[in-house]
């Protein structure tokens, strides 16, 4: 046994010292199991090899290590540092030849820390795992959906949403970077893999950011989940699909626009969101003691979801709304006749909503309590502050920015020379294009 | 299949226009019907506009709603019935009229509908034979019971009519079947569209509108001029309007004025179709609830060639082109088209109240419009056609009221406005809060002092807004845009994978606060 | 301008919490009185979060907590209420700083939201004596009514302090004129 391992630290040694990553990279799968096999001594293996000069060989020890843990028993405290060591200490250029083995040992890792319960200090250094392998600061990872998970396990949001803030452009999938490395075990050369980490970031993410309040980039997040292209459904799209369905009414009190390109919608996730269904079809009546007693009737089913949260804010959120369209119908309301108008229980309680949401700015109003009244005022902006020229001014960047992003895009699909083929060669009508959309429409003269 | 054409009767649907204490229509949850308690209109005048089948079915529908009078209407439908060879529909309303002498609830509308499809003409006399059975046993209960002897007698069933109207139905029909195939083996097409005419004209005196239609329809084949074209387009219509078929009218209307022949004939018959082709377009699309279009086609009869007792009187063209209009239209169209309108001044002379109501509206003077409206309607809802869209039309009239009443104040007491429209001030409070939301009207309602507010629309402002709006839904979409690219490239799919192998996706959803959800991929 | 007061220790104490693996209740003490000064609510409701149950029976934890729930559902009384606590040394600095600025914005909230308001209401909110508040209506000079045996305050609205010039605006001018002028 011994003798293996000697013969696996030579190896890296050797073909390390030549530069010869590539050749390595190939070789040390094969190695995987025989590592795994001597969890017992891999400490051992450790001290032999030197972090920076070669990250690859101990790139295969520590997803060795973390393979074999549910029978080894680490230390968490130890094979947490190991780890963090490892993405400080590192030499990115060698990883870059086995990026699925990085991302495995992530995925793994992550698994381990949240087993133990110590998902917090796993977040800095996956933070610093995904800085040191994406090839863009907007590069989605296979990493992203883990950071996130154990964000939202650790609760603990400061780190991830920066990550989340960046709109994404470009997404590294393990079916892309591993087709050159003949790999590993099955279930990662599923490209279904790729389609779940991808899934479980956007449905994370819009979770988290449920969670901050901030409800117009949550809808985006599900948005992104739930219509992303598919065959079958999966159990991702349809939570998202439920999450979606209440972040739409508290956002804009119906259902968000969904484009209609995927029928999985339609078929597999309405049928199995019923109980959301009725209630946006109840929040469309304006009336909250109904919406009240639907939440109630399906409490069981909200509270199984998690949702039952969501359900509370949509409730509140029914409240805001019916106080808002007064606003836009009267000039003074007495607070009694706010209360029934919106069924609050009572004027106390009426005047504690008025309150609560002048102070968050989403009415203008003033309350007079002498009279038992409350004057709606108009919303004092009145677009011609340096500020407001400022924010109009930033938007008209960031619009152009974009604008100059798509043409840059378009730009080289038009260059590429299978779609020039596609475009222009069409006599041969034998369009199996992958990519029906971008190529549609032969361009006759 | 013919079922007796009932208008859907619509439930009394409680309307924000509460004028005080008025004769409230009651909801008589069963069927949808609506009952009407007070009309006063003279059912012999009204029945007697109408010739033909309408007026048979305009009486029943009052004796479906109204049970004051509907003793009276059926009398006058049996009456007229035995003047045609309708002898299902004589035995229904006889029935009824029994039913009702006998104490008890009228019956329902749609039994009496099946009766009449069976189809008693050509097909089989058998068929009638069990009826009289049924007949009979109302009538000897009804006999047993005390009743005003004179008039009992003259609406005793009459068996022996019966009979001989069958057979007299029965005769004519093979009479006019063989002269039509007489026709046909002779090869002279104006016998045969004539033969075919009168053959469709007997199934309608026999009250088999199906079978009428076919016959109508299959004159098309025979025509040889644009005149007979029209013609049979008119009986066409004739019949869909009884079949209600509004949009089979419709189609034919259109039909008939682009027959290129339409032009020729005397002015006189040509101003007739024309006015018949309008009224008949009125109708159809006041049942589709277009009602500005359906006032337009009413105003655009000419009152010297309204006579089409068949189908419409011109009382009714009076109301309803007074109505839809008075519903629909803004002032300047009020005043060119139905007030300073010479043809339609004639048709509103036949109908002083409607007259009155409407240029009450346009003096606003709303307080007495709105009651005077009030008092007729009772009276519209026993006309079948625009019964169902009274409540509709009134709320429109009403609304257009409110808003024309508040168009030239700045700010408004909420108190007289109440007053001049006949409601509380806090109903008149939730009417004008509906109107602002729809964006009806542009104010404010001060409920502490109670008084309406205009305000105007700050145009600055809300460009600003929506500008700014816009900006940030064109970032959105722009970002999904790129997102997508990326997804397209990288090949982010969902497929169905088999349950064997793999490890199935979407096996570890970790969803935050550790509850498991089992995993399973739906199959298509 | 003294947002940035705690900051720095705000981070320290952060690094901590990803750092170490046990941490004692007084960094989730300091962090959680920071967060609160800070307005940072949302933050300060997650940290409530994942505090260790155990450290969860702290009592001047708790106590913070208290606060924190009452700020939450924006319960002045709550608040005020529970402030008055003998608070170690550690939590001194940021829930003394804490207290005035919930005072200053109960008044601005009061001033921008009500044109008239009950004095026993006011009182009631803020837990303040008479005499401390008939000083602090008389600094932002509010004028009082009677009605009755209930004396009405009639609070003024604060004009907001004109914004000044922003530098970025300066930039872009010059740039355009630059642009112009070549």
């Amino acid at each position: 046994m011994g003798s293996a391992l000697e013969n696996y630290v030579n190896q890296v040694r050797t073909l390390s010292a030549s530069g010869s990553y590539r050749e390595l990279a190939e070789e040390l799968p094969e190695s995987l199991s025989l590592l795994a096999r001597n969890w017992s001594i891999l400490d051992n293996v450790l001290e032999t090899l030197d972090m920076q000069q070669h990250s690859l060989g101990v790139l295969y020890v520590l997803l060795a290590k973390l393979h074999s843990a549910s029978t080894a028993n680490p230390e968490p405290v130890q094979l947490i540092q190991l780890m963090r060591d490892f993405v400080q200490r590192n030499t990115v250029e060698q990883l870059r030849f086995a990026v699925c083995a990085f991302y495995e040992t992530c995925h793994l890792f992550t698994e381990f820390v949240v087993q133990k319960n110590l998902s917090i200090l796993g977040i800095r250094i996956l933070s610093r795992a995904i800085d040191q392998i994406r090839q863009l600061d907007t590069q989605l990872t296979p990493i992203h959906a883990d950071l996130c998970l154990l964000s939202l396990k650790a609760k603990n949001f400061s780190v991830v949403l920066p990550y989340l803030d960046a709109d994404i452009t470009d997404i590294s999938t393990v079916a892309a970077e591993c087709k050159t490395q003949q790999q590993q075990q099955s279930q990662h050369t599923d490209a279904n893999n790729d389609a779940k980490y991808f899934l479980l970031y956007y449905y994370y993410g819009g979770m988290i950011y449920t969670a901050v309040k901030n409800y117009e980039r949550a809808l985006y997040f599900f948005e992104v989940c739930v219509t992303t292209p598919a065959m079958a459904m999966s159990h991702i799209m349809l939570e998202a699909y439920k999450k979606f369905l209440m972040v739409s009414l508290i956002v804009e009190g119906k259902i968000a626009y969904i484009p209609k390109n995927s029928q999985v919608i339609g078929r597999f996730m309405k049928p199995m969101a019923n109980h959301y269904h009725d209630l946006v079809n109840v929040y469309a009546n304006s009336s909250s003691e109904e919406l009240r007693i639907i939440i109630l009737k399906y409490s069981e089913a909200f509270t199984r979801d998690n949702n039952m949260g969501l359900a509370k804010q949509v409730a509140t959120s029914l409240y805001k709304r019916n106080i808002q369209r007064l606003t836009k119908t009267f000039l003074t309301l007495s607070l009694s006749d706010v209360a029934s108008r919106v069924q609050l229980s009572s004027a106390v309680e009426a005047e504690r909503y008025i309150l609560n949401m002048i102070k968050s700015g989403e009415i203008y109003a003033s309350i007079n309590q002498k009279d038992g009244m409350v004057l709606f005022k108009d919303d004092p902006e009145k677009y011609n502050s340096p500020d407001m020229f400022l924010n109009v001014q930033n938007n008209i960047t960031h619009v152009l920015d974009q604008v100059r992003q798509i043409n840059k895009m378009e730009e080289e699909i038009i260059l590429n020379p299978m779609y020039v083929k596609k475009a222009l060669g069409s006599q041969d009508d034998d369009l199996t294009s992958q990519h029906p959309k971008t190529f549609s429409g032969d361009p006759t003269d | 299949m013919p079922v007796l054409p009932m208008p859907p009767l619509m439930q009394n649907a409680v309307e924000p226009m509460q004028v005080d204490a008025p004769n409230e229509d009651n909801e008589n949850n069963e069927e949808q019907q609506i009952v009407v308690e007070n009309p006063s209109i003279d059912l012999e005048v009204y029945a007697n506009q109408y010739a033909g089948i309408v007026r048979l079915h305009r009486l029943i529908y009052v004796a479906d709603v109204c049970p004051v009078l509907a003793v009276e209407a059926l009398k006058m439908a049996i009456t007229y019935v035995q003047t045609t060879y309708n002898v299902n529909l004589y035995q229904v309303l006889h029935k009824r009229l029994s039913d009702l002498n006998a104490g008890n609830a009228p019956a329902p509308p749609a039994n009496a509908g099946g009766d009449q499809g069976a189809a008693a003409g050509p097909a089989g006399a058998p068929a009638a034979a069990p009826l009289p059975d049924i007949a009979a046993q109302p009538v000897a209960q009804a006999q047993g019971q005390a009743q005003p002897a004179g008039e009992k007698d003259a609406f005793a069933y009459d068996a022996g009519w019966v009979d001989t109207k069958m057979k007299k139905a029965a005769l004519k029909l093979e009479k006019l079947d063989s002269d039509l195939k007489n026709y046909k083996s002779n090869s002279i097409k104006e016998s045969i569209r004539r033969g075919h005419d009168d053959l469709a004209d007997h199934y309608l005196s026999c009250g088999d509108l199906t079978n009428a239609l076919k016959c109508y329809s299959r004159a098309r084949d025979y025509c040889t001029s644009g005149k007979h074209v029209v013609n049979m387009c008119l009986n066409v219509i004739k019949v869909s309007i009884y079949l209600q078929n509004w949009a089979h009218v419709m189609s034919y209307i259109s039909k008939a004025e682009s027959t290129p022949d339409f032009a020729e004939g005397s002015k006189e018959a040509n101003a007739q179709v024309h006015t018949r082709l309008e009224c008949a377009a009125g109708l159809a699309e006041l049942q589709q609830k277009k009602y500005k279009v359906a006032a337009k086609h009413f105003l655009n009869a000419n009152f010297d060639h309204c006579d089409f007792p068949e189908m419409i009187s011109t009382s009714n063209v009076a109301v309803y082109g007074g109505l839809c209009a008075l519903a629909t239209f803004d002032r300047p169209e009020l005043k060119r088209l139905v007030i300073a309108s010479t043809s339609f001044k004639l048709f509103l002379e036949l109908e002083p109240q409607l007259r009155d109501i409407i240029f009450k509206f346009y003096e606003s003077k709303y307080a007495s419009c709105l009651t005077l409206l009030d008092e007729i309607r009772d009276n519209l809802l026993v006309d079948m056609y625009i019964a169902p869209h009274v409540t509709t039309l009134y709320t429109k009239i009403r609304n257009r009221a409110l808003i024309q009443y508040f168009s030239p104040y700045m700010s408004a007491d909420m108190h007289k406005m109440a007053m001049a429209f006949n409601s509380s001030v806090g109903d008149l409070e939730n009417e004008v809060m509906q109107l602002i939301l729809d964006g009806q009207i542009q104010a404010r309602i001060d409920s502490h002092n109670k008084i309406l507010y205009a305000k105007e629309a700050d145009q600055r402002n809300s460009t600003f807004e929506r500008a700014l709006i816009m900006g940030k839904q064109y970032q959105r979409h722009t970002r999904m845009l790129v997102l997508r690219a990326a997804m397209l490239k990288s090949h982010i799919h969902v497929k169905n994978v088999s349950r064997e192998g793999s490890s199935s996706h979407g096996a570890e959803l970790c969803v935050s606060a550790g509850s498991s959800t089992t995993a399973q991929l739906a199959r298509i | 301008m003294h947002l940035n007061k705690y900051s720095e220790l705000q981070q320290r104490l952060e690094n901590e919490e990803f750092e170490q693996v046990e941490l004692g209740a007084d960094v989730y003490q300091q962090l959680l009185a920071i967060y609160m000064y800070q307005n940072k609510l949302a933050d300060a409701k997650l940290l409530w979060m994942r505090i260790p149950n155990k450290l969860k029976e702290d009592k001047e934890l708790i106590q913070l907590n208290l606060l924190n729930v009452a700020l939450q559902n924006n319960n002045y009384a709550d608040f005020f209420k529970n402030i008055k606590y003998e608070w170690s040394e550690r939590v001194k600095a940021p829930v003394e700083d804490l207290l005035i600025k919930q005072r200053e914005e109960l008044f601005k909230l009061m001033g921008s939201a009500y044109v008239s308001i009950y004095q026993h209401n006011v009182l009631e909110l803020s837990l303040m004596s008479e005499e401390e508040l008939k000083n602090a209506c008389a600094a932002l000079n509010w004028t009082e009514e009677l009605d009755g045996d209930r004396v009405i305050l009639k609070p003024k609205v604060q004009e907001a302090p004109p914004s000044r010039g922003n530098d970025d605006q300066l930039l872009k001018l010059t740039e355009f004129v630059t642009f112009l002028e070549n």
